[in-house]
């Protein structure tokens, strides 16, 4: 009989130890909490990143799942309400030149029996009629628009109608076009929780074309300081909260960097040959083995052109095959307004921290959480890793950008969305989770 | 009754023992329903594997022929919200024993089975996609072994071992195509080769004692397939067909320590102790033929591992033995690598069982063992993959053991 017992012991004892972790593999209920914010009602206001513009329009798939969609399919979790964005129609999308939305393709190089994937627009045309006016019944949540400088936030005529005065892009969804304003729009839901991410057009029109002042000049600092200031206050009224994003820098973004200035690779012959060419009428210009600089145009050479240097960029937009096909780089200098010079450069950097520390100080002065993307950009330059895959802001490759090498793609917006919900987490002490960056699209290889 | 204290009390000092990673401890059911302890015990035609030593101890040619079967469920918690589920598929683990008694003294044997065994299994959209949808490492061993008996109380065995092993590894390549995400499957066979040593001491018919050391075996995957899959025509150069893999691992070797005691003639208790030694289970290194750039590794970095196991059998009638058993592990894997390829973690077992007599000859082992894995949560550094893994693993099996 004893020894029953010793037995009954052990078993129990086993059974005990078995059974203290429980015998299922279901987890606790996480409790999400909006801390001391209000997400009732959540509205986003800036110009194309913020509208979830991506392969340069704005189509639907990338539009469903914008920034601001992003955070606000968290904030559900913690009292956030609806989320209403003036979605375009399904399919080719629409662009600020009317164009459709860009994909990748392979196509044959004029030169050569190679094939090269080159990003460009889908269809001949964008689909126009999603200039028609959408009206709703409740204003929108996400008012950003596509191309929108801060100056344009506060502006009647930028939402007018007639065609090459206001943006189309706005028009269409504009609670009253040709009155309204976007911030106007943005103070109608009288949210209690705002994003905001505006100054990437103010700056980057210019860098975009090459650094040409009579197409679009930079908005000063002081004329951002201003406005920004202005905003911030009519978006804070009665302790509403907010979340700011700040500009990424030059260097992280591929349209800048995909051609690197040392990128013309040369054998021993070709140099020499090309070096022996420019001895006599540009002896500064010479070549090695493997890797050169560039012949870029410049104005202020006597001779009207120079070897590129680093710290300087070529752009995106340089026609595909002009390298490969026509000897653009190396006896014809690449053009102007596809290279962005050191000076250009120093500008346009200069503008990005002068921005950036106005919408640090507004951030801190307010108490409101500052998603801090130029610093965000710079740890994708370096590559990061998410959940087993590597993410660049190369282009092409792993990359966070789409086809036009400007605008992020879905894992990017979704790796920006969690830098504004870390950071609301930080300042209003919540805890809402993150986004899986693998569930969002990535480039599409032909 | 002290020596069942004494065994309770190294049960729960175990506390910091172990054994884990990816051994699979239910090869005979009769051992499964004593926790895995067996290296003492010797009775039947499985000791051919537990311990080839006590082969002599035999006194009849025996074959034992049976399976496992294991359901492995788990479930991973992402700090992202929701969960993914391993997709739980039926293991079947057959093994195969035999000894031939050659004389009073000597005898040889045969063991056939799986003592290494991992698959995990996750669903195709899953999170973790990119580190693994499948991952499959399986090692049969086949053992032959002899054994001598020195003197009535002492006996030695061993014997080589062959390996044959079976690797599979696939995951999604972040890269979209117009039909879909690309994939690449990983799958290899592979060789290997060891030995395998074993004491066996019975000083009396109450009290045994068995040692036994199956080495490390090294097994090396050349020109294993590599299937991609979804691979537009602008990436099949970086993803060429005719591309091959090889990798290699080493198996750990393990060493036991066994004691059975009995107690009464119905009342057997045992208690063993292995030493496995997964420390050679640093990395795993896949490296493909002309295509390093496709090339990846992962740290594993294991540890060696002690584990603690108890068993105790009762015989209930001449025809019907009950047996229950435990054993605590904690795992080699550290919480920096620990990955969805093998989510493992401190478990508890529980296993019980027993033996029916069908017949003057044949004897039906029945056995159920439950790892319980402890939740985890862990950050994988390297893959900058966090999150909670939780597991459990039901056991059943059957082995038909027939005596000549």
């Amino acid at each position: 009989m004893k020894r029953n017992n010793q037995f009954k012991n052990i078993v129990l004892a086993l059974l005990t130890l078995t059974f203290l972790n429980s015998c299922t593999t279901t987890f606790d209920e996480i409790n999400y909490n909006n801390g001391n914010a209000d997400f009732t009602r959540f509205v986003a206001i800036g110009s194309s990143f913020m509208a979830g513009y991506s392969d340069n329009a704005l189509y639907l798939e990338a539009q469903s799942n914008s920034i601001p969609a992003i955070i606000a399919s968290r904030f559900t979790v913690a009292g956030g309400g609806g989320f209403l964005q003036p979605l375009v129609n399904p399919g080719r999308g629409i662009g600020m030149k009317g164009n459709s939305k860009y994909v990748l393709r392979l196509s044959p190089d004029p030169c050569s029996t190679d094939l090269t994937i080159t990003a460009n627009a889908e269809y001949a045309s964008g689909d126009i009629s999603n200039y028609t006016a959408i009206s709703s019944a409740i204003p929108f949540n996400n008012v950003a628009v596509p191309g929108a400088r801060i100056r344009d936030l506060g502006s009647q005529t930028y939402g007018d109608p007639s065609l090459f005065l206001g943006n189309p892009l706005y028009a269409r969804f504009a609670s009253n076009p040709s009155t309204s304003t976007i911030t106007g729009d943005a103070l109608l839901l009288n949210p209690t929780f705002t994003s905001v991410l505006i100054g990437i057009e103010d700056i980057y029109n210019y860098a975009r074309r090459g650094g040409e002042e009579s197409e679009d000049t930079i908005t000063t600092p002081a004329m951002f300081g201003t406005i920004f200031t202005d905003l911030m206050s009519q978006l804070t009224v009665q302790n509403a909260g907010s979340v700011v994003g700040n500009i990424p820098s030059l260097n992280t973004i591929p349209y800048f960097t995909a051609v690197p200035w040392n990128g013309l690779y040369l054998d021993a012959a070709t140099a020499a040959d090309l070096t022996y060419q420019y001895s006599t009428v540009d002896p500064s210009i010479s070549f090695g083995a493997g890797y050169n600089a560039f012949v870029i145009a410049d104005v202020n050479e006597p001779s009207g052109r120079r070897q590129i240097q680093n710290g300087e960029y070529i752009l995106l937009s340089i026609p595909a095959d002009s390298i490969k096909c026509y000897k653009w780089g190396t006896i014809i200098p690449i053009p102007e307004r596809f290279i962005i010079t050191r000076a250009e450069a120093v500008k346009i950097e200069n503008a990005v921290v002068a921005y950036n520390s106005i919408i640090a100080n507004e951030a801190a002065s307010r108490g409101i959480a500052l998603a801090d993307l130029n610093a965000l950009f710079k740890t994708f330059k370096q590559g990061i890793v998410f959940n087993g895959v590597k993410l660049t802001t190369g282009y092409l490759d792993y990359s966070v950008f789409s086809s036009d090498g400007f605008y992020p793609n879905q894992k990017g917006y979704a790796l920006i969305a969690n830098e504004f919900l870390r950071a609301i987490n930080r300042t209003y002490s919540s805890n809402l989770p993150l986004v899986d960056v693998n569930s969002f699209q990535g480039l599409v290889f032909p | 009754m002290k020596t069942i204290r004494i065994l309770v009390m190294l049960f729960f000092l175990a506390g910091t023992a172990i054994g884990g990673g990816f051994e699979n401890t239910p090869l005979s059911m009769k051992a499964a329903s004593m926790g895995g302890t067996f290296t003492a015990i010797g009775s039947d035609a499985s000791t051919a594997f537990y311990n080839p030593a006590a082969m002599s101890f035999l006194e009849f040619s025996q074959i034992s022929l049976g399976a496992s079967f294991t359901l492995n469920s788990s479930s991973y918690l992402s700090p992202y919200m929701g969960n993914s589920e391993m997709t739980n598929k039926l293991a079947v683990h057959p093994h195969v024993y035999g000894v031939g008694m050659l004389s009073e003294k000597a005898a040889v044997g045969i063991s056939v089975n799986t003592p290494f065994c991992l698959r995990s299994v996750w669903d195709d959209n899953w999170t973790g996609r990119y580190i693994v949808r499948e991952n499959k490492i399986a090692a049969t061993y086949v053992q032959p072994a002899i054994s001598f008996m020195f003197s009535k109380s002492f006996s030695v065995g061993g014997g080589p071992i062959v390996a044959f092993g079976k690797t599979i590894h696939s995951s999604a390549i972040s890269y979209n195509s117009n039909s879909g995400e690309l994939a690449q499957e990983l799958n290899g066979n592979s060789t290997g080769f060891g030995v395998n040593i074993a004491l066996y001491l019975k000083p009396n018919e109450n009290f045994r004692m068995g040692l036994t050391y199956r080495s490390a075996v090294t097994m090396k995957v050349k020109d294993g397939a590599v299937n991609f899959s979804n691979v537009p025509q602008s990436l099949e150069t970086n993803f060429p067909s005719s591309t091959t893999f090889s990798t290699s691992y080493k198996l750990p070797s393990v060493t036991s320590f066994g004691v059975a005691v009995k107690l009464t003639r119905e009342l057997l208790l045992s208690g063993e102790i292995n030493y496995t030694t997964w420390k050679s289970f640093d990395s795993l290194q896949f490296t493909f033929k002309d295509q390093p750039g496709l090339d990846f590794s992962r740290g594993e970095f294991y540890k060696n591992t002690f584990a603690l196991r108890m068993g105790v059998q009762i015989a209930v009638s001449d025809k019907i033995e009950l047996r229950v058993g435990g054993a605590y592990d904690t795992s080699p894997v550290p919480d920096d690598y620990l990955s969805p390829e093998n989510p493992d973690a401190q478990k508890f077992v529980i296993s019980g069982g027993g033996s029916v007599k069908l017949s003057e000859h044949l004897k039906l082992d029945l056995a159920y063992m439950l790892e319980n894995y402890k939740e985890r949560e862990v950050k994988n550094s390297e893959l900058n993959f966090s999150g909670n893994y939780k597991s459990l693993k039901n056991i059943f099996g059957l082995t038909l053991n027939y005596e000549f």
